[in-house]
């Protein structure tokens, strides 16, 4: 079995090397063409830009810029910096277009600056109200853009559309009551005149959903709840009424084949978190990924990776969609390194299994069964004295990007193996109010631990090489055409892998943890390499020669 | 909304005579914020101060934003309206998501300008212009001239949005020269006095989502 990458990335590194030259930053050229639809279905093309929060509609998160590669990453240095008002988790990834950044900030604001210089255009600030019921912070994580309109979520659990040229609002909508516990964090996904988005709150008992709104208007097309109600399929997979307060939220963009017209959304945890005896029952549609048509939001196939979920292992990653050839044979795939320690093949056609292997320390399945089902471990459910399994509640990995190269055929993912002691505790529904059935702690401090960027052979799921880091981090990967594989650790370095081997190429301190994933552009012709650390986004590209 | 110019005239504290407080929109949510402050801002708890003299200041801040009742104004609304389109002022002002870029979002102007000074604006213009409205003319080095409206100047660079409403950047290196014109391009037009009053009672009227 070998990875199709070869032959394409070969061809898209070359369009990408032979890209017309831009103007010259400083010299006063018109920026900020609109997107339209065609430039967001072959972002690939347009490497300088970053036009989605995943970068492409495949969710790779792979750019296709190779001007900064193995041999002179060493001449890296810091170009600007765009310090962040708030001291909120920062867990942003811009978007870049024509020469204007996008940056989103806590809790729910947006700045325009020039990508060139860092300097400001505007800046949109949201006005929030009291009682937000957030789990996690107040967090953001990006835009999306249609046209020359922005969309942002909010923690208010609206949805805003902004001038890209201007910041002014053009229209807001709600999504759904705040003081229930629903709230919005993830940047929204533009497939063709839609915006597909999703809600957070299963730590509060919402009943989840994924929306499609009119990009022009802001009015719903579509809603698609992920916890079924009576009468339809799924629905018998709750106990009770349980299911009304079922959670399964979809807190994390998804990703869109044009080819098969199919959107692809990862689901949360079902409510209440760790006690399942209040939910028995398989608890579709939590911890899944489904398959929506483009039109009508109507779920055309699930797999659920943890049914019965009692960790709070969610479904929360991103879909990353890659052709692979298996057995001779070229297969459209979806790469999942799941929370819950297994890595995952599926058919992204039909949803079938292909196969799933273990990436980080788990102990609490013998293994997964031909239609990928987890055949369980004695004893690995939540009770009142603690029951010790691994990964913990955090995951294996969790929502953080990760990189999928198709010059290598690998999915670098950064993971933590460790073990967490799981309680479980009577509990009950009150709206608004969190709805939990018990507990998690970590034994020992993160120190205990390992954390590490893997490389995974994607159409086998082994481990080809892996580049341990301080426990516990929180950031996303990417993986770039000159061969190299970016990400940070939590004690404040980013970082510069070889794509091939995990060896360090590359470092700067920058004093700050992270909680984002980087991502590249270029302006002027020069490429960059940007991060968000602390509260600080880091843009970096290569010292003049 | 909370549209920000960034000209660099901005204080570091909001302005608290809009009528609307950025993290509560209750009583309630003022008195927290003043005795906790807010996390990751300047703004720092009053922890020592008694309830009452919180709830004081509760009560003084609601009086500055002196909101007044467009209903109670000479002018009329829906004649203010009209004289807004007839003047083609969409052209230039946004009001809740309609209208060009090249002058301010009137979507909330009712909250932040009271009626003398709206009056002011639309008669004339020329009289307090922010900075984010001045005019930048940049003469580059081939010696070709472009001009638009400030978004930001800084030590080393202009941003503008030119007349298409484009954004552009200029580094200074590269340029040959810039003038600021400080005044508005907002023309000011002859307006009987029960036209600006009619405009005056619609501007004002440009308030939040109930409005």
């Amino acid at each position: 079995m070998r990875p199709l990458g070869w032959s394409v990335a070969v061809l898209l590194v070359l369009v990408a090397q032979v890209a017309p030259a831009q103007d010259a930053p400083g010299d006063g050229m018109p920026l900020l063409s609109p997107v339209t639809w065609e430039r967001l279905l072959n972002s690939d093309d347009e490497p300088h830009s970053w036009l989605m929060y995943h970068g492409a509609l495949h969710g790779q998160r792979f750019s296709r810029l190779d001007q900064i590669n193995r041999e002179n990453v060493g001449r890296l240095e810091l170009k600007w910096a765009h310090q962040i008002r708030q001291l909120d988790r920062n867990q942003t990834t811009p978007l870049v277009v024509d020469g204007v950044m996008f940056i989103t900030e806590s809790p729910s604001n947006v700045t325009a600056v020039d990508a060139a210089t860092g300097r400001a255009y505007w800046r949109y600030e949201h006005p929030l109200p009291d009682g937000i019921r957030l789990c996690c912070g107040r967090n953001n994580r990006g835009v999306a853009i249609l046209g020359e309109t922005l969309y942002m979520s909010t923690n208010d659990a609206h949805l805003v559309a902004i001038d890209a040229r201007s910041g002014s609002l053009l229209w807001e909508t709600e999504l759904a009551d705040h003081t229930k516990g629903y709230s919005k964090t993830a940047a929204p996904l533009v497939v063709g005149d839609t915006v597909v988005t999703g809600i957070a709150g299963g730590e509060f008992g919402i009943r989840g959903f994924i929306d499609g709104y009119d990009t022009a208007t802001g009015e719903l097309r579509w809603r698609t709840y992920t916890v079924p109600g009576p009468g339809e399929p799924g629905n018998e997979s709750w106990a009770g009424d349980s299911w009304r307060t079922g959670g399964a939220p979809t807190w994390l963009t998804g990703v869109y084949d044009p080819e098969l017209d199919l959107i692809y959304w990862g689901t949360g945890n079902p409510a209440p978190d760790w006690n399942g005896d209040l939910r028995l029952g398989d608890n579709l549609y939590s911890s899944s990924v489904l398959a929506l048509d483009r039109e009508t939001g109507r779920i055309v196939w699930h797999f659920q990776f943890t049914p019965h979920d009692a960790w709070d292992w969610d479904a929360i990653q991103v879909p990353v969609l890659a052709d692979l050839e298996l057995n001779g044979e070229l297969r459209k795939t979806m790469l999942w390194a799941n929370r819950n320690a297994f890595y995952y093949l599926l058919d992204r056609e039909s949803g079938q299994f292909l196969l799933g292997e273990p990436f980080a320390l788990q102990t609490w399945a013998h293994g997964l069964d031909e239609n990928g089902r987890p055949i369980l471990r004695e004893n690995v459910y939540p009770t009142t004295e603690g029951t010790r399994v691994a990964p913990i509640a955090g995951g294996a990995t969790n929502w953080w990007s990760p990189a999928f190269s198709p010059r290598t055929g690998f999915l670098y993912v950064n993971s933590f193996d460790a073990e967490g002691i799981y309680y479980q505790r009577d509990d009950e529904y009150e709206e608004g109010s969190t709805f939990l059935g018990g507990g998690h702690r970590m034994p020992l401090a993160a120190d205990h631990y390992k954390s590490a960027i893997r490389a995974i052979e994607a159409t086998t799921g082994e481990i080809r090489w892996e580049f341990p880091i301080t426990p516990r981090t929180r950031s996303g990967v990417l993986a770039t055409a000159g061969g190299l594989v970016w990400s940070a650790s939590v004690d404040g370095y980013f970082f510069a892998l070889d794509e091939e081997t995990g060896e360090p190429l590359w470092r700067m301190s920058l004093g700050a943890a992270p909680h984002a994933s980087p991502m590249s552009y270029a302006v002027g012709g020069e490429q960059r390499i940007v991060v968000a650390m602390g509260n600080v986004v880091f843009v970096f590209g290569l010292t003049e020669k | 909304m909370g549209w920000t110019p960034l000209g660099g005239e901005e204080a570091d504290g909001p302005d608290l005579t809009m009528g609307s407080f950025r993290h509560s929109t209750t009583d309630a949510g003022l008195f927290r914020v003043i005795r906790d402050g807010i996390e990751g801002t300047s703004m720092r708890g009053l922890r020592r101060a008694k309830d009452q003299e919180i709830w004081q200041l509760v009560t003084y801040l609601r009086t500055l934003s002196g909101a007044v009742d467009p209903a109670s104004l000479p002018g009329s609304m829906e004649a203010g309206r009209a004289v807004f389109e007839r003047l083609d002022c969409g052209r230039c002002h946004m009001v809740r998501g309609q209208g060009g870029r090249l002058g301010p979002d009137l979507s909330r102007v009712g909250e932040r300008r009271d009626p003398d000074e709206l009056a002011e604006d639309v008669t004339t213009p020329d009289a307090a212009v922010s900075p984010r409205w001045w005019t930048v003319r940049i003469t580059r080095a081939d010696g070709t001239v472009v001009e638009g409206l400030r978004m930001g100047e800084d030590t080393f660079n202009l941003r503008i949005m030119d007349g298409e409403e484009r954004l552009r950047s200029f580094a200074r290196a590269r340029i040959r020269s810039v003038e600021r014109i400080e005044k508005s391009t907002m023309p000011a037009e002859v307006l009987t006095d029960v036209e600006r009053d009619d405009l005056v009672a619609y501007l004002a009227s440009l308030r939040g989502s109930d409005s």
